[in-house]
């Protein structure tokens, strides 16, 4: 049985945490902080920020945050001269964006637009997906003990779980993983619509 | 009151040597303290003994701080056992001095792993506490000899270099968050890890340093202490030597 205290949150509920965090983070009250607030142009957050953000969340949800952002994982996946060049977002990149953070404006979306100001597009529902994502992936994971086939349950300081009966213990999937598997989902997609 | 009181500690490599004086003089300044061994357990036990004793409050933990999944259960059995994390320390370091040309690659390996990467791990897990604390100090324990260099220990010298460097761009990253880092730079100590280049190099050392005596580990202590107090809530990307004028 998979641990209900954190693995069946409701999305009102993972939601409004994930505001709070982001308030506390950016010393703000929850008021302010909304879905579609953006990070670094309404929250003021710079790189330090977005850090103390993932650990707050992976702290709150025990889940890994990916480390990496999504076009660093696409240039990975793709190549880096598919997805930008001269500092410019490709049109296949543009594509990936969109379907890979739907909550980003599409009108933002335009040719043109420079790698750098990827960041300023992310907004508190970007957050609210990835702990979304990530919690999808925990609650997916087979908590059978592969030593003893007891039931595992989340460390309560570690991401992983651990078996109470032998002490074994799982690493949680990382959060780039995770991310980079939602990003090779979306790729026929993408694809699809390139021709 | 004593300066540290309320706060804890990680100290790594703290079992026996410069590692030792620390955890103890942080304790008697009321610090709770970890003490980080890797294999000498009854050392480590020895020194939480002699915290309690003296009306501390300390835990000893074994864990290789090269090892990435040893520093997340060291730090994460910090964080359990205290409620909070104030400072650490990076005191853990191996010396496998040889000349550059007959050094083994295990050697060289073995110096960075340890006195660099673990450095970078015990940091890296240490800063969600740090940062939600928004407060937090960091002393990484380098050597004199990476200002200076030094013939026999190129990989030694390098690793704390790489420290060093380390230690000044962390104090600019972190300082938004409260957290200073600073390091401790000894010349030569009194210590078992000292032993081979006092015996062979002991007067010629000694010609060199102005106070014309060796440092002991409890200076080295005082140093930390230092920078981790209040004392010295100005101070940040610091590297504080501690030498007794060696080499000026």
């Amino acid at each position: 049985m998979a641990d209900a205290s954190v693995t069946q949150l409701s999305p009102d509920v993972v939601e409004q945490k994930v505001l709070e965090i982001i308030a506390k983070a950016m010393d703000r009250p929850v008021s302010e902080v909304k879905p579609t607030s953006s990070l670094e142009a309404d929250l003021g957050a710079q790189s330090l920020d977005f850090l103390d953000i993932a650990f707050s969340l992976e702290r709150e949800f025990r889940i890994q945050f990916p480390r990496a952002d999504f076009l660093q994982r696409a240039s990975d996946h793709f190549g880096e001269e598919n997805l930008v060049k001269n500092g410019v977002i490709t049109e296949l990149g543009l594509k990936l964006l969109a379907k890979g953070m739907p909550e980003i404006d599409p009108a933002q979306l335009t040719s043109g637009l420079r790698v750098d100001r990827v960041r300023q597009m992310f907004v508190v529902a970007t957050f609210i997906r990835v702990v979304n994502q990530l919690l999808e992936a925990k609650a997916s994971m087979d908590r059978t003990c592969p030593k003893c086939q007891a039931q595992m349950n989340d460390s309560p300081s570690l991401p992983e779980l651990v078996c109470p009966a032998c002490g074994n213990s799982v690493p949680l999937p990382s959060g780039d993983d995770v991310l980079f598997q939602h990003l090779v989902s979306i790729q026929s997609a993408v694809a699809g619509e390139a021709k | 009151m004593p300066t540290l009181q309320g706060q804890s500690a990680i100290v790594t490599g703290a079992s026996r040597g410069i590692g030792r004086a620390i955890a103890i003089e942080l304790a008697h300044e009321g610090a709770a303290v970890l003490v980080n061994y890797r294999s000498r357990q009854e050392d480590a036990e020895a020194v939480v003994c002699e915290i309690r004793r003296a009306g501390g409050t300390a835990e000893c933990y074994a864990a290789d701080v090269a090892s990435e999944a040893d520093v997340r259960k060291l730090i994460a059995f910090a964080s359990n056992a205290f409620g909070r994390l104030d400072i650490l320390v990076c005191n853990a370091g191996v010396v496998r001095d040889n000349l550059l040309g007959a050094m083994k690659l295990d050697d060289w390996d073995a110096v960075m792993q340890t006195n660099t990467r673990g450095v970078f791990l015990s940091i890296r897990e240490s800063l969600p506490h740090m940062m939600s604390q928004r407060s937090g100090n960091i002393i990484v324990l380098s050597s004199i000899s990476a200002e200076r260099g030094g013939r026999g220990h190129a990989n030694y010298v390098a690793s704390k270099g790489a420290v060093n460097a380390m230690v000044k761009s962390l104090a600019v990253e972190l300082a938004p968050r409260g957290i200073r880092v600073n390091a401790v730079a000894p010349g030569i100590i009194v210590t078992e890890m000292t032993n081979r280049i006092r015996n062979f190099a002991g007067a010629e050392i000694m010609a060199q340093i102005p106070m014309k005596r060796l440092g002991q580990p409890e200076e080295i202590a005082r140093a930390v202490r230092f920078l981790a107090s209040p004392d010295a809530s100005y101070i940040t990307g610091h590297i504080l030597n501690v030498t007794g004028g060696f080499g000026l």
